[in-house]
């Protein structure tokens, strides 16, 4: 593709957000239903899974110490693990 | 139609899942450039993956890899600072509004962008990046200004097929 058409495509992204009223944008991010991806929290790349399972708990290792990370009704700011993989892990905040 | 040659390696029953019933290999590399099927540009960085596989992924023994060509008509080009640039002033410019940290991995980045943005989806098929790889600078290399661990890789979005075409199994790693 022509290097001025990426830039056009790319500029014209950054123009529509910037003409959108913030409401607008609210609207928009719920209609296109990707609050899992605006909810999320990057934890770090110091984590290691220790265990996961289809139960509400995963365990989580740091390379100070280990902790577990129960998501579900009794920690409502932990809900969900978005990813796990290697050495990663992103958690997803309610 | 502008293509490149590209070369996926995987277990081989999804290579031969891929090239007989074309079905896409989607993978969510978030550290990479997010959800998509991933290329590298020649057969040697094919092969090295796969070495890097089967030391961290030993229960799979049969690795292939398969060889396309990819359509870039409707290529995003991160090795292209002027793009790299607009494309993180739109991060920016998305985050603001929507009042989210920045940080984030880069798969996720563009992830998010182009769930956002139909726009972005439907004009860019594919992306390319440079990656960096901890490899010894091959010897013939040593003392120049050019490097060997620099590799470059294509990961097709939207799991589509429209944009990959003469799949071929060109071989089985043992």
């Amino acid at each position: 593709m022509d290097k001025n058409k990426s830039l056009g495509i790319l500029e014209s992204c950054i123009r529509m957000l910037k003409d959108m009223s913030d409401e607008e944008f609210a609207k928009s991010l719920m209609d296109k239903n990707l609050h899992e991806y605006e909810d999320s929290y990057y934890a770090g790349d110091n984590f290691n899974v220790l265990e996961s399972s289809a139960s509400d708990t995963i365990i989580l290792s740091t390379r100070v110490t280990n902790f577990n990370v129960t998501f579900g009704v009794n920690k409502p700011n932990f809900y969900g693990l978005y990813e796990a993989k290697g050495e990663h892990a992103y958690i997803d905040v309610a | 139609m502008p293509n490149i040659i590209g070369y996926h390696a995987n277990d081989s029953n999804r290579c031969l899942e891929f090239v007989n019933y074309r079905t896409i290999i989607n993978s969510e590399d978030t550290y990479w450039l997010g959800r998509g099927m991933y290329f590298w540009d020649n057969l040697s960085n094919a092969k090295y993956w796969v070495s890097e596989k089967r030391r961290k992924a030993q229960e799979v023994t049969d690795w292939s890899i398969v060889q396309v060509n990819i359509d870039i008509e409707k290529l995003l080009d991160l090795t292209d600072d002027d793009v790299l640039n607009t494309l993180m002033k739109l991060w920016y410019q998305y985050c603001a509004k929507s009042h989210r940290s920045t940080k984030a991995p880069l798969g996720k980045k563009i992830d998010l962008l182009f769930g956002y943005f139909n726009f972005l989806s439907s004009n860019f098929c594919t992306i390319k990046g440079h990656g960096k790889y901890d490899r010894e600078q091959n010897e013939f290399l040593v003392g120049t200004y050019v490097v060997s661990n620099i590799k470059t890789i294509y990961c097709v979005k939207n799991g589509t097929n429209l944009n990959i075409y003469n799949r071929e199994f060109i071989s089985e790693v043992v």
